[in-house]
């Protein structure tokens, strides 16, 4: 985005008591993303989630067995040398299951974020943007199925899928998850849409959707990339909570099918912690590391976040005498 | 002029939720007498689909006339017989679950919103300082554990191993709900487990939503003057800065409580407790449309309710509001 | 075996002094009266001396979030039915032996070449609201099925052209056609009502709830709330008061809840599927804690015979060939449910129906399955799947409903055997609606499904499978000669005409194989000797062990005595 022509104007002098976030900032996420990674908080988000990545992306060579070789393996073993995190009720080993399950849930979750993000923007910015009919409807649209209640909702959709695979999940997730982000990106575009920089292009002649692509969409690249951290962790709850319910196939290894196999299987009350945990906790982890990661953002891209400056001793010492004349 | 482009707003919204929720169900594959035999796992003879569909009142009545017939029905109040629990009245249904649900789910919303917003307060008060980087990370921990999983871990744990509490149920068998004081320890005795795993995971949110809040007030100059006044610190973050920030996170509050009337479907079925959240899962699975239809009812209109209230409430806080988003 | 009705109206009349005989025989079972226990509960110390002081017990028939103020006993889908404890039908046919119990009718005879059957009803029976009930009341009943079809969930009025009484205390049914099998249907599976209550209900009685049940069984409503209601003994009982003093049902939503309950010994009578019982369960008091899965059906893997390639019976023999039914024992159903036989009976409950010389086990034997298929001309492609003369693939989709996952994990297994001989299965898990929509429109290549859990001949369960339009025929199978067959053993009482259609049947399903029996469907029941004895088991199966058996129920009721 930064490749972006720049606007052509940038009356900033023309409004110099309002605080620097109303003044037109330049698309500098790069610059941010380098301050994020300064922030402990997220970079250690960072590590975790590179962590999975990396298991996800090397899942088959990680792998010590067979994933779909099932029943071959004596059941309920503890974790051993040769079983790392033991084997399932069933007969398979669950370290292979989980790093398997890794790449799944994590591919589902970052599908969901993107599909997700993609239409929250699509929607949010272009009818905040542009106002007036498009806006009411996609406004309206989004109220109606802000109301929904979601899970429900999801497992009705759900239903019409007959043998829902992960795609199938993706999409309904994907497809349900938009409106709140929407609204959002909907109410920071319609604070652009009379900015002087804006109502400058607008008048230069440029189109609608020239001018939201260079003037808009670039200022809300924050808000975007905190959308999409969000909906990877929906996707990822989600996943798990469908599959949990027994919604869609069972025989992709899933951080949520392993969680539902582990329950149907009783792991809990046969003692076999090691089934039931690791995909529990490695939710836990992701989640935790994608909200760290927000936070960093969050922290980063918001001036009114960033760590107060100290004030000199002597502006403090003229505001209390000037606060004491006040009188009390 | 506001309010009312505002009510009518609401009461159209309302009329498409209930459109809405009459569609979707008649939508769906199949229908509830296949669910039956199905679910039956071969107990229901299929000969006796032809008496299942009289009682059920499943007919082939042309779309819009049975969308008529639904809308009459609703004005007078009728909510339709179910067919899970056939021949009982939706009505007679959600009257026994909901307040349950109200019980738990809204105590624990409540709870979750003091707690998290006290901590933030003073997390945001003292930045950085050690209850800051402790709270923290352990709240955004919290709240990244899968609520059902966390549930499943303390019912294995504190109810079947332990025995500590309750393994289901929202009061002792053989007890009836009554108000003396031993029954009501009954009831909070029995809500324990469902209450901990429910507010432990939900008190991060709030927590960051208010310390995120906060710290913009308390960057604000009216705050500073009034620190410089030389107020006492407690009065300062309680009655200047705290005040201002909770604003947001009140309206997230009337939302929540909206979204707690749908209950938790899963804390519900791990728990065996008898709410809504539970109750409108098994009827979209067993394609139970009137139940379905009549929870989804009463959840979207309790949400448009809280909607319009936040709304108005807004209004009347900020003048500006009105005349801004009257387009909306 | 005395299996026919005729026989069964002349000699094997079960009084309620056989049915406690029985009992005694039961007896054997109760060697397990070591006081003590492992004390889970602190209510069974005390000595009983009456019945009235004998522990209750705590039942989970069916798995629900809640129970509602609905005792209406024709209501299909309500959960917790009263058919057994408070209503009773006029006689019940046990499904896991030849027994018949006489309820409300103590007599059955035909007449008019087997179209009229004639009951007689019990005297001296109360409701339990102390009135007198008769043969008007039987009467009423079936009429009031007739007028209100969504009474009917039996379809008893599709067989049935009359309903009369006759003298005092008899009733007469008359029979459009021969259909002696399914007189059972009608005779022991309609829940007889009052007619001092059930004429007063206003409109269609399906819509009614019936809050306060007035029945005939031996126990009535006592306290009912959304989680938990209690059944207590009913004075009036014909048959004497019952051991156990009171009934006890909670509602639990899940199995996984209903597991835990069940181990922690808080369930006394369940009929829950769990994984490793005797650790989980058994171990922990193996004096008391008991469990019996009698076969009741067949599972079957069930194909489409209209697709060509599944038509042909070499693919289907080589297919049953191929499957290792004891690794789905094992692995798939934990060893519960025993391999299949190839006859399409349940064994060994119809073991007297079985056709002398019939082989009794299935083998595995993978050659054999491969050079059955390369005689046919399907041949092996470069992937190693066959490949029929005219070019199509031995390809199929496998179905099963998602979430059972025991069937899910069997679904596995037989891929996994059938790709051993060059047959590719896709396993698909639809949800279940639909994988019974694809049932019931043929729409689908393979298929798992059991038969139905009915009748105490095996007349019933081949009819619905093999007889061409029938509704479960999913396969769609068409054999004029088991159809002949089954048309004879409906329109005669006389055993050994019935055994000569059953011997044809089974002789054909051998040959043709029509769906491939895979292993026995089982009944889940858990219970618990520490109070009472007298359960069904392996060595008395007398009635369905499952507490979720409408009427059997309350057979195994009647039959329990105090432990102590």
């Amino acid at each position: 985005m930064s490749d972006q022509p720049q606007a052509p104007v940038q009356p900033a002098a023309s409004q110099p008591a309002l605080p620097q976030k109303i003044r037109r900032p330049r698309p500098q996420w790069l610059q941010t993303l380098a301050r994020v990674f300064r922030e402990p908080k997220a970079l250690i988000g960072f590590i975790i989630l590179a962590l999975f990545i990396l298991i996800a992306i090397f899942a088959p060579l990680l792998a010590t067995h067979d994933p779909m070789q099932e029943g071959a393996l004596p059941p309920l073993q503890p974790p051993s040398k040769q079983f790392l995190f033991g084997t399932t009720g069933y007969g398979d080993d669950v370290f292979t299951q989980w790093v398997y399950a890794t790449r799944t849930s994590l591919s589902i979750g970052f599908q969901v974020a993107v599909i997700a993000t993609a239409l929250s923007v699509i929607l949010g910015v272009y009818s905040g943007f542009k106002g007036g009919k498009v806006d009411a409807v996609v406004n309206w649209v989004t109220q109606v199925m802000l109301v929904l209640p979601g899970y429900p909702l999801i497992i009705m959709i759900s239903s019409y899928i007959p043998n829902a695979g992960s795609e199938a999940i993706v999409w309904v997730l994907g497809l349900t998850s938009w409106p709140g982000a929407a609204r959002m990106k909907r109410a920071q575009a319609m604070t652009y849409r009379t900015r002087d920089f804006v109502l400058a292009a607008k008048l230069g002649g440029f189109s609608d959707f020239r001018n939201m692509l260079a003037e808009v969409f670039p200022n809300m690249m924050s808000l975007v990339f905190n959308t999409f951290i969000s909906m990877i962790s929906w996707g990822i709850f989600g996943e798990a909570f469908l599959r949990f319910l027994g919604i869609g196939s069972t025989h992709t290894p899933s951080w949520g099918n392993m969680l539902n196999q582990a329950q149907n299987g009783n792991a809990l009350m046969q003692g076999a912690w090691w089934w039931f945990i690791p995909p529990g906790l490695s939710i836990t982890l992701v989640i935790l590391s994608l909200t760290l990661i927000n936070y960093g953002i969050d922290e980063v891209s918001n001036p009114r976040l960033q760590k107060p400056l100290k004030l000199p001793k002597a502006l403090r010492r003229k505001l209390q005498a000037a606060a004491g004349e006040e009188g009390m | 002029m506001y309010y009312i482009k505002k009510l009518g707003n609401f009461i159209l919204l309302v009329w498409v939720a209930i459109t809405l929720n009459f569609l979707l169900p008649h939508l769906m594959p199949g229908n509830p007498m296949e669910a039956l035999v199905a679910k039956s796992q071969g107990k229901i003879d299929p000969v006796v689909m032809h008496a299942l569909a009289l009682q059920f009142g499943i007919n082939n009545k042309p779309l819009w006339q049975k969308y008529i017939d639904y809308m009459t029905q609703l004005l007078h109040g009728n909510l339709g017989v179910s067919i899970t629990y056939y021949p009982v009245h939706v009505s007679t249904i959600i009257g026994q679950s909901l307040p349950w649900t109200i019980i738990l789910v809204g105590v624990t919303t409540v709870l979750a919103f003091l707690i998290g917003t006290l901590i933030g307060i003073v997390a945001a008060w003292r930045r950085n300082k050690l209850f800051d980087s402790l709270m923290g990370p352990l709240w955004m921990f919290m709240g990244s554990v899968p609520q059902f999983w966390l549930a499943l871990l303390l019912l294995y744990y504190f109810g079947f191993q332990l025995g500590w509490f309750p393994q289901m149920h929202s009061y002792s068998a053989g007890d009836a709900p009554s108000f003396t004081w031993r029954f009501l320890g009954d009831a909070v005795w029995h809500s324990i487990l469902p209450g901990f795993a429910l507010l432990i995971t939900t008190i991060g949110g709030w927590m960051l939503a208010m310390r995120n809040n906060m710290i913009q007030v308390v960057s604000d100059d009216f705050v500073a003057f009034a620190k410089a006044r030389g107020l006492r610190p407690w009065t300062v973050m309680m009655s200047y800065a705290a005040r201002n920030a909770v604003l947001p996170s009140v309206t997230q509050f009337a939302i929540a409580l909206g979204y707690a009337v749908g209950g938790q479907i899963l804390i519900e079925e791990i728990f065996s407790y008898p709410g809504i959240g539970y109750q409108l899962s098994q009827a979209v699975i067993s394609q139970d449309y009137p139940l379905m239809q009549g929870i989804f009812l009463i959840i979207a209109v309790v949400m448009l309710f809280v909607n319009f209230a936040v709304d108005i409430l807004y209004a009347r806080m900020d003048p500006r509001v009105g005349t801004e988003e009257a387009s909306a | 075996m005395e299996g026919t009705l005729k026989k069964l109206a002349a000699t094997a009349v079960v009084s309620t002094a056989a049915v406690a005989l029985l009992a005694g025989c039961g007896g054997q079972t109760s060697s397990s009266n070591a006081a003590g226990g492992t004390g889970n509960g602190a209510s069974n110390n005390a000595v009983q001396t009456s019945s009235s002081s004998n522990p209750p017990l705590t039942i989970l028939a069916e798995e629900s979030s809640s129970w509602t103020d609905n005792f209406n006993p024709y209501a299909v889908a309500n959960l917790q039915t009263p058919n057994g404890t408070i209503y009773e039908p006029l006689f019940y046919f046990s499904t896991t032996s030849s027994k018949v119990y006489n309820l409300l009718g103590t007599a059955m005879q035909w007449s008019n070449d087997n179209k009229t059957l004639t009951v007689t009803v019990r005297d001296g029976v109360k409701w339990n609201d102390g009135q007198p009930f008769s043969a008007k009341d039987v009467v009423f009943t079936y009429n009031l099925l007739k007028q209100y079809p969504s009474l009917d969930t039996q379809a008893v009025w599709k067989a049935l052209s009359d309903v009369k009484q006759v003298g005092s205390n008899q009733v007469e049914f008359d029979f459009k056609s021969v259909q002696v099998p399914f007189s059972q249907i009608v005779v022991g599976a309609v829940p007889i009502v009052p007619e001092h209550i059930w004429s007063k209900i206003q409109g269609d009685p399906s819509k009614w709830t019936d809050p306060n049940p007035v029945g005939t069984g031996p126990y009535m409503l006592d306290k009912f709330n959304a989680q938990t209601y209690t059944l207590k003994a009913n004075p009036n009982y014909w048959g004497g008061t019952p051991a156990v003093p009171e009934l006890i049902y909670p509602a639990i939503s899940s199995a996984q809840a209903a597991n835990l309950q069940l181990t922690s010994g808080k369930l006394d009578w369940a009929d829950e599927f769990l994984q490793n019982i005797d650790k989980l369960y058994v171990s922990k008091d193996p004096t008391n804690r008991h469990y019996f899965f009698p076969p009741v059906a067949d599972l079957n893997l069930v194909p489409n015979l209209k697709n060509p390639l599944l038509a042909n019976t070499a693919v289907r023999q080589a297919m049953s060939l191929a499957i290792d039914r004891q690794q789905i024992d094992n692995v798939g159903e934990f060893g519960y449910e025993k391999p299949s036989n190839p006859s399409g009976l349940v064994l060994p409950n119809e073991q007297d129906w079985l056709k002398p010389g019939l082989s009794t086990t299935f083998t595995v034997d993978i050659a054999k399955a491969n050079a059955l298929l390369d005689q046919a001309g399907f041949k092996k492609g470069a992937d190693g799947i066959r490949v029929s003369p005219s070019g199509q693939k031995l390809s199929f989709n496998l179905i099963a409903p998602n979430g059972w996952t025991d069937w899910n994990e069997d679904e596995t297994l037989i891929a996994q055997d059938l790709k051993q001989i060059g047959i590719q299965i896709n396993v698909q898990e639809p949800q279940q609606t639909d994988w019974s929509n694809a049932l019931l429109n043929h729409q689908f290549d393979l298929a798992l499904e059991s038969g139905l859990f009915a009748g105490n001949t095996p007349y019933q369960g081949f009819r619905n499978t093999l007889y061409p339009g029938m509704q479960q025929n999913y396969e769609q199978y068409d054999n004029s000669v088991v159809a002949k067959a089954l048309d004879q053993f409906a329109s005669t009482t006389d055993p050994s005409t019935q055994k000569q259609a059953m011997y044809t049947v089974e002789a054909q399903f051998e040959k043709d194989l029509p769906v491939i029996p895979l292993v026995y469907a089982a009944e889940w029941s858990q219970y618990s000797t520490k109070d009472y004895t007298g359960w069904p088991d392996a060595s008395n199966p007398y009635v369905d062990p499952s507490p979720a058996t409408a009427f059997a129920d309350a057979i195994v009721l009647m039959n329990l005595k105090p432990a102590h």
